[in-house]
């Protein structure tokens, strides 16, 4: 019968139609709530940053005095890492192109991200300097999603591999980890959002991660591994925004 | 014991945020006023001589951007550092073109927020020419503001140079001897792909054809011979601004 078919995908266009509306104002919330939250965040950033200068001066903190301030620090880092990550989902605006020495901000995300001694990391960087035209903030953003996802993969211990290589028309990044690995049966639904295996998980990182390399003009993809564990491929061009640069 | 009688003005609707910088800052050593709204700063600013502006973007009654505008109007030499919670504000270009001092993310870095009060320039800085004139003149009129100048007449001691020291800044005579300055240029930037790299040539010359070559890759600018020191001091202001509010942009040529 035609008419209940038409009246059938009238239906489906109207769900989807209320859907996407559902997921912009939700985007315009989620990045009202961030910028919210970054205000108070800083002035907690600020009061850490008095007591240690006031105490300091006062003869010195004590060891435990002073891991608590350590504590409130880098869960704030976290905390702002999270705004971070929420904001760049839900942005609308175009990518900030610049000239990116690469082997400089893996080595950067490689650092700032602080990996566990339980957690051997190797980096093989590209056999010449290569420079790319990206957005460092966003890329720097899914590296170090890509990170935390393989540290949270490895129990105990384990290694982290990261290799970079020109491909052919731009750079291949390959994250692997010695960590579980991913089943047949999640890898399709990996980058779903809210999908997650994990107790804690939010199910939005590997989401956010690759619509990130999306709008570098890129494709993030899991592939076969060299460790046990899985492996994460960034493929990104070279001239990801050639055009916008000034 | 005060480092620097300097007296700065913190503008933020946020009590807290007013509070805790006032005390940090206080502690610094500085004298600090601080006000809630964009027109409270404005008419403090015409009483009171100010260092410098601390001022949240998004202020209540007159925005961020206005009342650095009316300030800047009345005190066009005033130093106004712009803060925003939001990272990449669509505010901040407009605001550095304007001429704000810096566009600093929250949280602030506090140790750059007092290197811009106490208007240190923390910039290693190197020159490559071959006019000892220029040389000594960059060396005298930039160290007294912070910089750390090295001066090179040789690009083979540049590149041996930049090999070791880390630069923020370049500044390259692109009329050298043994390589020209575009060679020297395009060698120095893969030693250093994150400097900021200014030429310097003589209007209408090869060099400068040179200077603009470089500056079609990713050179910042261009300044002409005989050196402006003033025009110097302009340009390195606003790779200072661009530098600490991370937004390195570079400006039109002729």
């Amino acid at each position: 019968m035609p008419d209940t078919n038409e009246a059938n995908q009238d239906a489906v266009a109207q769900h989807h139609l209320l859907l996407r509306e559902r997921l912009v104002m939700l985007g315009q919330l989620t990045a009202t709530v961030s910028h919210e939250l970054r205000n108070p965040l800083s002035v907690i950033h600020n009061a850490v940053y008095f007591l240690r200068r006031r105490l300091a001066g006062e003869g010195g903190l004590d060891a435990k005095s002073e891991e608590y301030l350590d504590i409130i620090e880098s869960e704030l880092a976290a905390s702002n890492r999270i705004i971070d990550d929420l904001l760049s989902a839900s942005r609308v605006q175009p990518p900030d192109y610049q000239r990116v020495d690469l082997d400089r901000l893996l080595r950067k995300v490689l650092s700032d991200i602080a990996l566990p001694p339980r957690i051997r990391w190797h980096y093989r960087p590209a056999q010449t300097p290569f420079m790319l035209s990206t957005d460092p903030q966003l890329l720097c953003q899914v590296l170090r999603n890509l990170l935390v996802n393989a540290m949270q993969a490895i129990s105990g211990e384990g290694e982290i591999v990261l290799r970079a290589r020109a491909g052919r028309c731009g750079i291949d990044l390959r994250l692997s980890d010695s960590g579980e690995g991913v089943s047949a049966e999640h890898s399709v639904r990996l980058f779903e959002p809210l999908f997650t295996t994990k107790p804690k998980g939010n199910g939005l990182g590997l989401w956010i991660a690759r619509d990130m390399v999306r709008r570098l003009g890129g494709e993030l993809s899991l592939v076969r591994s060299e460790l046990p564990g899985a492996c994460f491929c960034i493929q990104l061009p070279q001239d990801g925004g050639e055009e916008r640069l000034p | 014991m005060k480092k620097s009688a300097k007296r700065v003005l913190i503008v933020d609707d946020e009590t807290h945020m007013r509070t805790t910088l006032s005390d940090i800052l206080g502690d610094e050593g500085f004298e600090v006023d601080t006000a809630a709204d964009g027109l409270a700063a404005v008419s403090m600013c015409a009483h009171r001589e100010y260092s410098m502006v601390l001022l949240d973007v998004r202020v209540p009654g007159i925005d961020g951007v206005e009342t650095f505008r009316r300030i800047r109007r009345r005190h066009p030499g005033l130093r106004v550092v712009m803060m925003s919670a939001y990272g990449r504000d669509d505010l901040k270009q407009i605001a550095l073109e304007e001429g704000a001092a810096a566009f600093l993310s929250k949280p602030l870095d506090i140790e750059s927020v007092i290197d811009l009060i106490q208007d240190v320039h923390d910039a290693a800085l190197l020159v490559v020419s071959a006019d000892a004139d220029i040389r000594h003149s960059v060396r005298a009129a930039l160290r007294p503001q912070g910089y750390r100048v090295t001066a090179s007449s040789s690009p083979h001691d540049a590149l041996e140079l930049a090999a070791q020291i880390h630069f923020d800044i370049i500044l390259i005579d692109a009329l050298l001897p043994e390589m020209d300055g575009l060679q020297l240029y395009l060698a120095l930037r893969k030693l250093a792909p994150a400097a900021v790299v200014v030429m310097l040539s003589s209007s209408g010359t090869e060099s400068e054809r040179l200077a603009r070559e470089a500056i079609h890759n990713t050179a910042y600018s261009l300044l002409y011979k005989p050196l402006d020191l003033a025009q110097l001091g302009g340009l390195l202001s606003r790779i200072a601004s661009q530098r600490v509010s991370h937004a390195i942009k570079k400006p039109a040529l002729n």
